[in-house]
């Protein structure tokens, strides 16, 4: 298959009084041009912390990235000078957080907003043309009214059309990739599905990778053609979207997809999975996992598994699996 | 109606609560001198009851008025007109003594775990003090209290010494739970519940929250935007939009048959896990809100692809349209 991007054995730490705390701890991942592959996880998994690795937007201060690679169409983004990082940081790949309103500058209207984008991007364009590119970009994202939205600052837009403007503005510059940190998650379902409709469209039109990072499972499944699980910094298990969802093997992936209510489950109890995710900075010896694992075996207690092929495009990350 | 507690049935319950033509209008003012322009209809006649050991679902998309209708029903706000009886009482003309013993049967489990506990009070503080102010237990038995209500909502009777900060998410809410029981309420208006936490926590939260409602037979009005997690929880379904109820029926019968065209776009807009995109359900945006919405005509007919000439023009009224099914709408499914 051919690799757009490859994360090799990605490692980030964050400090705090002091403390190191490993957020990702060995992370291998691969994206094929127009692939979208899924992040899913629980709050502190280091899901996020993969995304902005991939952006070099880790803050200097809190922490670093101290091991792995990023190959970028074959070149390590984290050997990159500040100048060809500019180039490829909303460039080549694009990014979309979680919350546009707090995303967008408040004082300066989207329209503008976008045409800064694409302006920084090609020094080369005039005025005029940016401008075109940039009603292009909002027309792409079906933006109603696109030319009077152009003049809207990010207040008088609802949730749905903020997060339409900033998809726009991390597309205006044809991004290989888009990294897309949690990006329905702050709205409503109707909005919700209109969004993931319009991921799903630029996807095709543009032929664009999507690293979709998020906490829902169903918005995984709905969207993703591979997926991810992570737990604890690591990916613990990684499959196309139907071997994942119809066959989880990690007892980790198994608990979480019991424990979404559904059709099935009404008039039950919830399957739930036991324990508190662990705190980074404490994390358990061997599998992180052991501790709210139902089929823990004494060796979990002390090792920690690596990552297996089950079957083919199957990886995952625990001893029932190793022979 | 959920099944492992069929013998509950609903409709021959006694009504617990029965809310009138609830309705709660802020003004909104422009000028120097504040002068009020018009209302915002955060609340615009909404009906309902809920009966002993039942669960009423509130759903709807962010500002349809449903956390407004919470605050109401635990009399955390005044309306501007309508009713809330609880035990056939209307709660809003309750004082002194009468008031207090409403506010011991009625609690409020909110949203956010990290703002609703105090930073400052240790844990024991914060779930004995509903105890003292009501003056439920002797002060020797109060510790044993709040020990034996830790243990009821899952954690350690040693956490009784810490600080909010030292807990997660998860156990925040639990103390959230102990708190709303100190008092051993009658009902429970949950806002939200579980949509700050993680998924495997809020299994944890929702199993608990069930095995509560059998123990003690609590009501619940539980408030969500989660259709998922209502579906599980809520023997009946009301579902809000724009500050009114526009469907209202046992969570099976809504689930299955959905009236309401917006209850539709609502129950297809929910991603479901293993099933491949979905085509793409809501064609119109929303344009309305709650500040900017008209009196006439159905305030779903601009989003509404079921909308008829008289949509436009008169605004429909929550009839009953099957049994035990109510739903606000000229030209239902």
């Amino acid at each position: 298959m051919e690799k757009l991007l490859e994360i090799k054995n990605l490692q980030v730490e964050y400090y705090k009084h002091g403390q190191v705390i490993p957020a990702v701890r060995g992370v291998d991942l691969n994206i094929a041009p127009g692939e979208i592959v899924g992040v899913a996880g629980e709050s502190g998994c280091g899901k996020s912390t993969v995304a902005l690795s991939l952006m070099r937007l880790i803050p200097e201060k809190q922490g670093k990235i101290t091991g792995g690679k990023i190959l970028f169409e074959n070149e390590n983004i984290l050997d990159m000078n500040d100048e060809e990082m500019r180039q490829v940081r909303g460039g080549k790949i694009g990014i979309v957080f979680q919350e546009a309103f707090s995303s967008l500058n408040p004082v300066f209207t989207i329209g503008d907003q976008i045409k800064e984008a694409i302006q920084l991007h090609n020094p080369d364009f005039s005025n005029k043309k940016s401008r075109t590119k940039t009603l292009e970009a909002l027309q792409r994202v079906n933006i109603p009214n696109f030319e009077e939205r152009y003049h809207a600052f990010p207040h008088q837009l609802s949730g749905g059309m903020q997060q339409r403007a900033m998809i726009a503005m991390s597309l205006s510059c044809n991004p290989q990739i888009l990294i897309a940190d949690e990006p329905t998650t702050a709205l409503d379902v109707t909005i919700q599905a209109q969004i993931l409709d319009l991921l799903l469209k630029v996807r095709k039109e543009m032929n664009m990778a999507i690293l979709l990072i998020t906490h829902n499972l169903a918005v995984v499944s709905q969207v993703a053609d591979r997926v991810a699980i992570m737990y604890a910094g690591q990916i613990v298990e990684m499959a196309s979207n139907e071997q994942l969802f119809s066959n989880p093997l990690h007892p980790y992936t198994v608990g979480l997809l019991n424990s979404v209510p559904d059709v099935n489950t009404q008039g039950k109890k919830l399957a739930q999975i036991a324990g508190q995710i662990p705190e980074p900075e404490n994390l358990p010896k061997g599998c992180p996992f052991h501790p709210r694992c139902p089929d823990v075996m004494d060796k979990c207690k002390t090792l920690a598994p690596e990552t297996l092929e089950w079957e083919k495009g199957h990886f995952v990350r625990c001893f029932k699996y190793s022979v | 109606m959920r099944g492992h507690r069929a013998g509950v049935k609903t409709g021959i319950m006694p009504n617990l609560l029965e809310v009138k033509n609830l309705k709660k209008y802020y003004p909104v003012e422009r000028g120097v001198f504040k002068e009020t322009a018009g209302y915002v209809k955060a609340l615009d006649g909404v009906s309902f009851t809920i009966g002993e050991k039942e669960t009423l679902g509130l759903v709807g998309e962010s500002g349809c008025g449903k956390t407004t209708c919470g605050r109401l029903v635990a009399n955390l706000l005044k309306p501007t007109s309508g009713e809330v009886l609880f035990d056939e009482e209307d709660i809003f003309d309750l004082r002194g003594k009468q008031l207090k013993s409403f506010r011991k049967n009625a609690q409020i489990v909110f949203q956010d775990p990290y703002s609703s506990l105090n930073p400052r009070q240790k844990i024991f503080n914060i779930v004995a003090e509903p105890i003292k102010i009501h003056g439920l237990y002797p002060a020797k038995e109060i510790k044993n209290r709040v020990e034996e209500l830790l243990k009821l909502v899952g954690l350690s009777p040693e956490l009784a010494k810490g600080y909010p900060h030292q807990l997660s998410g998860g156990q925040r809410q639990r103390i959230g739970l102990a708190r709303a029981l100190a008092l051993n309420p009658r009902l429970i208006v949950a806002d939200e519940p579980i949509s700050s936490l993680d998924i495997s926590i809020q299994a944890q939260i929702i199993n608990l929250m069930l095995d509560l409602q059998d123990k003690y037979s609590l009501s619940y009005l539980f408030i969500s935007h989660d259709l998922g997690i209502v579906k599980h929880v809520a023997h009946r379904v009301a579902v809000m939009y724009l500050g009114k109820i526009v469907e209202l029926a046992d969570t099976d019968t809504l689930y299955a048959k959905p009236l309401h065209p917006y209850t539709k776009m609502l129950l297809d807009s929910v991603p479901k896990i293993k099933t491949k995109v979905t085509p793409p359900t809501v064609e119109k945006p929303a344009t309305e809100t709650l500040a900017g919405r008209q009196n006439e005509g159905c305030a779903f007919y601009s989003r509404c692809p079921r909308s008829i000439s008289r949509c436009k023009e008169m605004d429909p009224l929550l009839e009953p349209k099957g049994e035990k099914h109510y739903a606000c709408c000229w030209n239902p499914e």
